[in-house]
């Protein structure tokens, strides 16, 4: 066959087949690559629809047990890289949805695969606490940690009392975890101290004065002068709040027996509510502390005889008028309170009518003929904005503009 | 003892010479030294993420190192018919089985102390170039000289490169140990335990079937080693269910006791990996237990092997 | 003296179950299938004979070999090698085995090989050395002993198996179809080899299908068939001495001669002047020599032709299977 045609026709029509070829072959190649390139784009559009979180979502484990399972043994790593994740996503969901349950769920996931990353504890409360307001959600993920790892990193149930006691105001609880972060062997110190301030937040100021009185005492028998002197101001605090308790608390009973508030403070000793009253006199605890220490006898080992024989019974505490540290009723509200407190209550009082009545003067060229002329200083009803409290009164000189209180005439 | 020796040999040869191993090897290298980069990217404890990666990289390469040129190495033999001269030659069968073997777990050492040499040294590349130390080294360097330049940058990180060299090479040798570099120590050679049962494992495979079922045959036995422990869990869910529903359920004890059976039988392999003690522990544990169990059980394995071996008729 | 080897009614019989991997391949059949390779062989081989073990591909040879290096276990029957039972180890320190069409780690040099096989004989380096060289100029693949076995042809792989059968200075040496796969020098030269190795003072057993190899220097021959042995002996013996054909050329003769003998030959080719003539008998051969010179013929040559082993083989193999010989013969 071949021999029979001529040859330049036979190389034409080779040559128009491998052009033909060549045009079926870029046709083919043109399909295929067009083809291919409308699914990408047909994906490209279901991409864009796909919103960071969902994607996240359909990404994300069904849980952190599952995940244990399936990583074979690679827990830790697959947690470190989520954990990188969770990064990005708490920033995606931050700035837009503020939708907080796929962030919880990851921190699950990934303290389920590595219960010892402390810092995912850290990060993934303080998001839920802080951020989401949902210290439940927070309590719970610490909780899961402090299970994994029994008296390992107190820094988890530290987190946990953080989240009770500043966010919650929680502090029953926030003792417990308190508690629990002091058992943990990495635990320092001041855990120690948290606790105090949780029994005092809880008005649990005996177990509080004990506390730091025992702790004084062992610092004084250690030497340990620094400590022995904070600790000595602790416990003196904690002991005046105690008080401070104890007197209201008769206070209450007065106002339940009699259906009105007190008169005066000393009328409780008159009126014999306070024959079974005790109190510790920190005069004779000091006393008795110097002379322990100057015949060097051990404080702390006697410590019950100590406040055995500091305590008084029957009367007011002996530094009810100190200035410092002493108190008195506020008429206000009928209760006992600190004299320094009150003082400074005062000294606001003061100022702010002080600074009036300078302003009065500078307008009208004279201070005012009495205190009630000056318009700041009086209410709708024409009574005086301040009064004097604690049924005292304003001692006001118009040449002068001197005001005072009498019961604070120092201020 | 001498003819092992000299199977081993041979078969580290024949690794080393196995081109595939170089690319894993590259493989493993990158991802190790890549995890600086990803502990930037975290915004806490970054030398966690270095650590996590490196230990990862280490052991999942060297174990895909025993799985692909595992598998080939007795079949190979076999298949091209080299093992008739071998066995014409004065040596036992068993010594055949025992040489491929230490002869791979040879190489796959040799690997694994290379990719641990360069997990050191970019523990310590990593640990000077961290933000806080260049700050700091910056700062005292402007209030010396009053001003640095790009070059000073530059030469620092050469620096750094240059002095992790050595410092690597130092902590692997236990010079100046710290508690992370002995942690890593401690991780990597108990892994090597896990590495020997794998390297038994491929070795049994290959002594009676093809690479590619080998191939799935050994990474099934280190799946299930690795999950021997949710095997165990397993068994006590079940325990549980048996309790509640009074023990009636027949089917429920024999699932039990099935599982049960696995989970003795089956490689307990995590108990050699131990990342998250290396990471979170000061000092991460040792136990006589495991490196009994990682001495005894690939022993067991073997002697499977050689067995199998030694009655078999090559084709 | 006793045989350097011993075979006592060898039999194997391979079992290839029902589920099974062959090449790779998950291969199901609904019951086992059993095939015997070798049945009930018995044969002695005597030291310092070249002992060549022949057949049709298939005829159990390579098993046989197999089963005495070890590699394959017998189904029944024993064997002995130098008086000791198979896989005793000091008497496998003292045989060399090529197999058949060798293949080797061909990541190793030439000269790697060798010494890795020579590290498995647990020689000294010295001695390894030394034979190492030796062997690699004996065997002709000295020029390569640098270069990996992958580039190695079929038949330097051929001479490096040579080399690593003899490495030990073996007293007996198994050789699987030594000569397949080489080209006609090869085959000399492998030849010339054996041959070299008798003067030694060396065993050689060897096995092949190529009968004319094998006729040119065996001392004794056996012939195995479908995995039994057909017959067993020195080769003079086995092949009859009496001349089988005359083969007789004259050229100017007449043509009536040519008439009257053509009757009596076999077979008669004529070519131009000269004509052949083929006859059984010794008085027609005489005949026709005879009145070729008295016609004042030419007598250009007169061939007496005996028996070769091909034929005896081919009278041996051919009462069990027609179509086993001419598909393999």
């Amino acid at each position: 066959m071949p021999g029979k045609s001529p040859t330049s026709r036979r190389r034409s029509i080779r040559g128009s087949a491998r052009l033909g070829g060549l045009i079926f072959g870029v046709a083919l190649l043109a399909a295929l690559l067009g083809t291919s390139a409308w699914i990408q784009e047909r994906y490209q559009l279901t991409r864009e629809r796909v919103s960071l979180e969902k994607g996240f979502r359909i990404g994300n484990l069904p849980s952190g047990e599952f995940g244990k399972v399936i990583t074979f043994g690679y827990d830790t790593i697959t947690a470190h890289l989520l954990w990188l994740r969770s990064i990005q996503v708490f920033g995606g969901i931050y700035r837009s949805s503020r939708e907080y349950a796929p962030v919880l769920h990851l921190f699950d996931v990934i303290t389920t695969l590595e219960p010892r990353m402390v810092y995912a504890y850290d990060f993934g409360s303080m998001v839920m606490g802080e951020d989401s307001n949902d210290t439940e959600a927070a309590l719970k993920l610490l909780d899961k940690g402090m299970y994994a790892n029994p008296r390992r990193y107190y820094r988890i149930p530290f987190l946990a009392l953080f989240q009770c006691a500043f966010n919650d105001d929680q502090y029953k609880k926030a003792k417990f975890y308190q508690r629990m972060a002091a058992k943990c062997v990495d635990a320092p110190d001041w855990i120690e101290g948290m606790g105090i301030y949780l029994d005092e937040k809880m008005g649990l100021y005996q177990i509080a004065f004990e506390k730091w009185c025992k702790d004084w005492f062992d610092s004084v028998d250690s030497g340990d002068e620094l400590m022995s002197d904070m600790r000595r101001k602790r416990a003196r605090i904690s002991l005046e709040r105690w008080t401070l308790a104890g007197i209201n608390e008769k206070i209450e009973q007065f106002k339940l027996d009699n259906g009105r508030g007190l008169h005066h403070l000393r009328e409780l000793e008159t009126a014999g509510y306070l024959k079974d009253y005790e109190y510790i006199s920190w005069g004779r605890l000091t006393q008795m502390a110097d002379l322990a220490m100057q015949s060097g006898e051990s404080l702390s080992g006697n410590f019950a005889q100590i406040i055995q024989a500091c305590t008084v019974r029957g009367v007011l505490p002996d530094w009810v008028d100190d200035p410092e540290h002493g108190f008195d009723l506020n008429p206000d509200t009928g209760e006992a309170m600190k004299l320094s407190v009150i003082r400074q209550v005062m000294g606001g009082r003061l100022s702010v009518m002080r600074r009036e009545l300078a302003r009065y003067l500078e307008e009208h060229g004279a201070y005012p003929p009495r205190i009630a002329d000056v318009p700041e200083l009086v209410k709708e009803d024409g009574e005086l904005k301040y009064d004097e409290p604690f049924s005292g009164q304003w001692t006001y000189d118009p040449d002068t503009g001197l005001l005072r209180s009498d019961r604070f005439p120092d201020l | 003892m001498y003819s092992i020796f000299v199977i081993a040999l041979n078969t580290f040869k024949e690794a080393i010479r196995n081109r595939i191993l170089y690319v894993i090897l590259l493989f493993a290298i990158l991802i190790i030294i890549s995890g600086g980069i990803m502990g930037d990217l975290s915004v806490s404890a970054p030398e966690d993420l270095i650590r996590s990666i490196g230990l990862f990289g280490i052991n999942f390469f060297s174990i895909m190192i025993a799985v692909f040129i595992g598998i080939g190495l007795v079949y190979n033999e076999i298949d091209k018919k080299t093992i008739y001269t071998i066995v014409s030659k004065p040596i036992d069968r068993t010594h055949f089985i025992l040489g491929k073997y230490f002869g791979l777990l040879l190489t796959i050492y040799a690997n694994v102390i290379i990719m641990t040499l360069f997990f050191l040294m970019a523990i310590h590349y990593y640990s000077v170039v961290d933000q806080q130390t260049m700050n700091d080294y910056f700062m005292h360097l402007a209030s010396q000289k009053g001003s640095y330049t790009q070059a000073d940058i530059y030469m620092y990180y050469v620096k750094a490169l240059l002095g992790a060299i050595p410092k690597g090479a130092g902590s692997f040798f236990g010079h100046d140990p710290t508690e992370a570099t002995k942690n890593i120590m401690t991780v990597i050679s108990m892994n090597c335990f896990e590495l020997a049962i794998i390297v038994a494992f491929a070795i049994l495979f290959s002594s009676f079937s093809t690479p590619i079922l080998s191939a799935f045959m050994t990474i099934m036995t280190f799946l299930v080693g690795r999950g021997n422990e949710d095997i165990i869990r397993y068994v006590w869910k079940l325990q549980d269910k048996i309790q509640a529903s009074g023990g009636a359920d027949m089917t429920l004890h024999f699932k039990a006791a099935l599982a049960q059976v696995i989970a003795l039988i089956a490689p307990n392999l995590s108990i050699f990996y131990k990342v998250s003690d290396a990471i979170y522990e000061d000092k991460a544990p040792i136990y006589g237990s495991e490196i009994l169990y990682g001495v005894i059980y690939p022993a067991a394995v073997l002697t499977l092997a050689c067995l199998i071996f030694s009655r078999r008729n090559f084709k | 003296m006793a045989p350097v080897i011993e075979i006592r009614n060898l039999s194997k019989i391979y079992v290839q179950n029902f589920i099974d991997v062959e090449h790779g391949r998950l291969k199901i059949r609904l019951k086992n299938r059993r095939t015997a390779a070798l049945q009930d062989l018995t044969l002695d081989v005597e030291e310092g004979e070249i002992f060549g073990l022949l057949g049709p591909n298939g005829a159990g040879k390579t098993t046989t070999i197999k089963i005495l290096m070890g590699i394959h276990f017998a189904t029944r029957g024993t064997a002995k090698i130098m008086g000791h039972p198979l896989g005793h180890k000091p008497t496998k320190a003292k045989i060399g085995f090529l197999p058949e069409n060798p293949y080797f780690y061909d990541y190793l040099t030439g000269r790697e090989f060798l010494h890795y096989y020579g590290q498995l004989y647990g020689m000294e380096r010295s001695l390894r050395r030394k034979r190492t060289e030796e062997l690699l100029e004996l065997t002709g693949i000295a020029y390569a002993a640098d270069v990996p076995l992958k580039g190695y042809s079929k038949g330097m792989l051929q001479r490096a198996g040579l080399a690593q059968a003899l490495l030990n200075d073996p007293k007996i040496v198994f050789l699987d179809e030594p000569q397949s796969g080489l080209d006609p020098l090869g085959r000399k030269e492998v030849r010339d080899l054996i041959l070299l190795l008798r003067d030694q003072g060396k065993t050689v057993f060897f096995s092949s299908h190529i009968l004319s190899d094998a006729e040119l220097i065996c001392d004794r021959v056996a012939i195995v068939h479908k995995g039994k042995l057909s017959s067993i002996g020195r080769l003079n013996e086995l092949l009859s001495a009496r001349i089988k054909e005359y083969e007789v050329t004259v050229a100017g003769i007449s043509s009536e001669t040519v008439e009257q003998f053509e009757s009596q030959a076999t077979r008669n080719v004529a070519a131009g002047e000269e004509h052949l003539f083929v006859f059984e008998g010794e008085q027609a051969a005489q005949a026709l020599v005879r009145k070729c010179l008295a016609e004042n013929g030419r007598l250009i040559s007169l061939a007496p032709r005996k028996e070769t082993l091909e034929e005896f083989f081919v009278d041996q193999v051919r009462p069990s299977g027609e179509e086993t010989k001419a598909k393999n013969i």
